[in-house]
Parts: C-alpha cells; sequence; structure tokens
C-alpha cells in the first residue's frame, strides 16, 4: 500500500495534467493507429493499381480452331503462377460483330456486308485482363500464333502516384506521431519524477533496493500508460469503423481498401499505452 | 567504526564547508557535533549519512571505505543507519505510522513488507510512537502535522529499525523543553542499547545535562574534540 501511495503523488498534486496527458496518449496512440491502418490497407491497392492491366493479344487471322486454343493454352501458360483475377477470353470476328452491333448497329451490319473480306478487317485477338507481373506481356508476345500485343499497364499511373503520396505521408505521421508521444510521455515521466524526488531520496538514504525506489515512478507512468491506452482502444473500436467508411466513400478506387482488425489493433493500442508508461518510468529512474 | 581522515568538502568548486576533518569515532560512542551555523555540522552528517560524497579524503563506515563500496555494500550500511536530517524529509502523503512504518519495512527487507506489517512491526512502531507522544496522531497526514510533530516523526522513524548507527542533526531544534528530554532520553537509551549516537546540535543546555565527547566545529574545521567529562564543550 505504501508503495501504491507513493506513486499516487502526481495523480494528487497534479491531477489535471496526468488526465490530460492520459487523454493526449490515448488520442495520439489512435491516430497512429488510423494512420498505420491506411498505409497498410494502401499497399495492395497499390500494387493492383500498378499491375492491373488488360492485355490484347493479336492472332494470326490463318490460325484454325486447334492452333487457337493451342495459342491459349500458351497465352495461360506464359501468365504464370503471380497472376491474380485472371479473365482469358478469344474475341472472334463473328464475337467482336455481335459487341459492335450491340452499340452500333449500323456499324454491325456493315461489317456484316463485307463477307469474306471482313476476316482481314477484323482481328482476332485474346482479350486477358487481371493483375500480372510486368513479364507477362513478353511471355504473351513469345506465344506461337500472336502477331502483336497491346497492353493498357500505365492507365491508373496519376492515381497510383497520389496512392503513394498519401502512403508517404501516412508513414511520416506514424512516424512523428510516435516520436511526439514517446518525448510527451518521457517528459510527463519527468515531471512525476520531480514529484517523486523527496521520497525517492529517503528511500535511498534508509537503504530500499534499487526496485522499491524505481516502482513508483513506474506505477504513475503506467496509470498514465493505461488509462491512454484505454482511451486509445476505446476511440479506436468506436471511430476506427466510421473513418474507414468515410475513406472508403472518397473514390471507387478506395473502396477496395480493406476493413481493419479491429480487436487486434485495440489490443494493440491498450497494450502500447502500457507499455510507453513503464518505458516513461524507467526512463525516469534516478535512483542511482 | 567510523573514521573521517582529512575530509574536504567544497561546493562549486568554491564554498569550501569541511576542511580536513579527521575523525575516528568508536562503536556505542555518543557524540555531540556542535558548532555556530555554518560551522558544517550539517555537511558532516550528511556524508555520514552516505547522502554526500567527500569531495577530497575518505570516510569509511563500519570498517567500508566508502570511496570503493559496492551498491549492495552501500545498501547494507544505509539499512544499518537511523538518520534524523535538520529538513526532516517526511513523506507528506503518509500518515504518521506509515511513514514510520515504511522505514522499518525497508530495515526488515523484501517488497512483500511494503504492503503490510507483521504483528511484531506494529508493536514496536506503536512503541515509539507512544514514547515521542504521537500515539495520538498516529493517523494523520504528515504535511498536516506543526515543525515539533514532524521532528518527532523523522525521529520516530529512525528509531524503529533500531540502527546501529543514529545520526540526528539538531533533533531538538522545533521541540518545547519537555519533548527535548523525551527525545535525549531516547538517544541515550538507544546508546545505552549498544548503537552509535552522533547528535548534532547548537543547543548548550543538551551538551552540559548530557555530558558527552564533543567535536566543536569552527569554519569547517575541526577545532577541539573534547573528551568525556571535561567541562565545556562550547564554541
Amino acid at each position: 500500500m505504501f508503495l501504491l501511495k507513493l506513486a499516487a503523488r502526481p495523480w494528487k498534486t497534479a491531477l489535471m495534467s496526468q488526465i490530460f496527458s492520459a487523454v493526449a496518449v490515448g488520442l495520439m496512440l489512435m491516430m497512429i493507429c488510423f494512420f498505420f491502418w491506411l498505409e497498410r490497407a494502401l499497399r495492395p491497392l497499390a500494387h493492383t493499381l500498378k499491375n492491373e492491366q488488360v492485355i490484347t493479344a493479336y492472332l494470326d487471322p490463318k490460325l484454325n480452331k486447334e492452333q487457337e486454343t493451342k495459342a491459349m493454352d500458351q497465352i495461360r501458360v506464359a501468365l504464370g503462377a503471380h497472376a491474380e483475377n485472371v479473365d482469358v477470353e478469344l474475341v472472334r470476328t463473328d464475337k467482336f460483330i455481335d459487341l459492335v452491333k450491340s452499340h452500333y448497329p449500323s456499324l454491325g451490319n456493315e461489317l456484316e456486308n463485307l463477307g469474306a473480306e471482313v476476316q482481314q478487317v477484323i482481328p482476332k485477338y485474346v482479350s486477358v485482363s487481371g493483375v500480372f507481373p510486368s513479364a507477362v506481356t513478353e511471355g504473351i508476345k513469345a506465344v506461337t500464333g500472336v502477331e502483336s500485343v497491346e497492353s493498357s499497364k500505365d492507365r491508373h499511373k496519376q492515381a497510383l502516384n497520389a496512392v503513394h503520396a498519401i502512403s508517404l505521408v501516412a508513414k511520416l505521421f506514424v512516424f512523428g506521431l510516435s516520436l511526439a508521444l514517446l518525448t510527451g510521455v518521457i517528459h510527463l515521466g519527468r515531471t512525476n519524477a520531480f514529484l517523486h524526488r523527496d521520497s525517492i531520496s529517503v528511500l535511498k538514504l534508509w537503504g530500499a533496493s534499487s526496485f522499491a525506489m524505481m516502482l513508483p515512478n513506474v506505477l504513475s507512468g503506467l496509470w498514465v500508460g493505461a488509462l491512454g491506452g484505454l482511451i486509445g482502444m476505446a476511440g479506436w473500436l468506436f471511430g476506427a469503423p466510421w473513418f474507414v467508411a468515410h475513406v472508403q466513400s472518397l473514390s471507387p478506387l478506395l473502396r477496395r481498401l480493406p476493413a481493419p482488425e479491429l480487436g487486434f489493433a485495440a489490443a494493440l493500442v491498450l497494450l502500447s499505452g502500457i507499455g510507453l508508461g513503464i518505458v516513461a518510468g524507467l526512463a525516469n529512474d534516478r535512483t542511482d | 567504526m567510523l573514521q573521517l581522515d582529512s575530509v574536504s568538502k567544497w561546493f562549486d568548486g568554491q564554498n569550501r564547508v569541511l576542511d580536513q576533518i579527521s575523525l575516528r569515532i568508536k562503536q556505542g560512542e555518543f557524540l555531540y557535533v556542535t558548532g555556530g551555523t555554518g560551522a558544517g555540522k550539517t555537511t558532516l552528517l550528511r556524508l555520514l549519512a552516505t547522502e554526500e560524497p567527500p569531495s577530497y579524503g575518505g570516510v569509511s563506515l563500519f570498517g567500508f571505505p566508502m570511496s570503493s563500496v559496492s551498491q549492495a555494500q552501500l545498501r547494507a550500511i544505509r539499512l544499518a543507519i537511523g538518520y534524523v536530517p535538520q529538513s526532516i524529509r517526511l513523506i507528506p502523503d503518509l500518515t504518521v505510522q506509515e511513514n514510520v512504518a515504511l522505514s522499518l519495512s525497508i530495515k526488515n527487507g523484501g517488497i512483500s513488507r511494503f504492503y503490510s506489517a507483521g504483528a511484531q512491526s506494529r508493536q514496536k512502531i506503536q512503541e515509539v510512537l507512544e514514547r515521542l507522544g504521537l500515539a495520538q496522531n498516529k493517523n494523520k497526514i504528515a504535511r498536516h502535522l506543526s515543525g515539533g510533530e514532524a521532528q518527532r516523526v523523522a525521529i520516530a522513524r529512525a528509531l524503529v529499525r533500531s540502527p546501529e548507527l543514529i545520526l540526528a542533526d539538531e533533533p531538538t531544534g522545533a521541540q518545547d523543553k519537555d519533548s527535548t528530554w523525551q527525545v535525549m532520553d531516547l538517544f541515550v537509551k538507544a546508546n545505552l542499547g549498544g548503537a552509535t549516537v552522533i547528535v548534532a546540535t547548537h543547543d548548550r543546555e543538551i551538551v552540559r545535562r548530557v555530558r558527552k565527547r564533543c567535536a566543536i566545529l569552527k569554519g569547517g574545521r575541526l577545532e577541539i574534540q573534547q573528551g568525556l567529562g571535561e567541562m565545556t564543550c562550547f564554541y
């Protein structure tokens, strides 16, 4: 009980300072958590935007059906093991005309009226959509029966740059807030250590162990950290779904952001608060 | 048991408070350290209480030279000392009883003792508080005590641990006459029980009535070491 009473000294003499510090710890932990989630969530989105493409592989018009099937198989093989959300479709002349007809019927009819010449006018192609590594285009080019290949690889370049910028800002926020949080907590620990100074000097003269002398400051730091962690945890649990929903509503692209793991992150926020409090108490151990 | 060899202490590189003090104090001895204001009495006791290191010279306590003791030895030495500082230094948030109990708990060792004192300890604490007239105020918070009461709690805190060495810096400075003799009686009894007692005081009445060996400080220098029974310890 004696040690608890000694540890409570900052809470008796500077109650508001302890409470405001705990609230600040909680808010900063919550903000770090938001920015950390944003940075992590943008990574897969950036990967998708960078690598999502539609590859159009034009086939030799002279290929027969068997050769077309072989070419299709070779294209599928060329996509490799890392391809995601793949859709491979062979578009022949008749299918192309049907597609044109659905939007431009008269143009479709004109094309049909070309007769046998239509095979020369309208190319036969394979449309491959999905997320692929860069080397896939070259692999498809090398397939027998493929005359040329086009890719839509850089169509998201502007959006990708914006995602990289947001990701960098989020990283800077995580780093800056962590630094500010650590500095703030250590300064609070020093202020508390000053309040404990007389008691600690008396304990030292009586021959108290280092552990006993260290505990009051560690305990008072721990209480601030734990309270801050609880505030941060509550803020995250209630605020994260709202925040994430609003971020996702900013753009159709951002709708792909994965939802945060609420429970795990909340526990991490609480533990971080407790850890910070202990670190602050230990960093200000002036018992020697 | 306690030995000071050419001990000097100065602050800020210039302000010399103690100058070439050499002193030997045997186990079980009772010594007054007297002298005027600023003579260096408090600094001398702070050196003996291991609160300050000397700027020059050697201090040896219980046979251990303080310049080379380990942390564990230093802690053991501190456990054997009952120190009544001039500035009192009670822990303001604890009650009278808790201040005294905490001192005893540390002496008895073990962090678990911080949470509860055993029956024997409680009896000892009660006894010391009664002897110093503090039993009525045992649940009073230390910061609400008068100067005299706080000083007696500081004395109780030192005596309750039955120390081998008692260092008391102006222990009767804030006491009325009755309390002064009550306090001196406890120091003498502790001395008769085997404890070495060093009392820094400028109260001539105490020195005159309780005749013991004296060390007289003047301007940081040890002027006279009077033997027991000699007439004056006055400066």
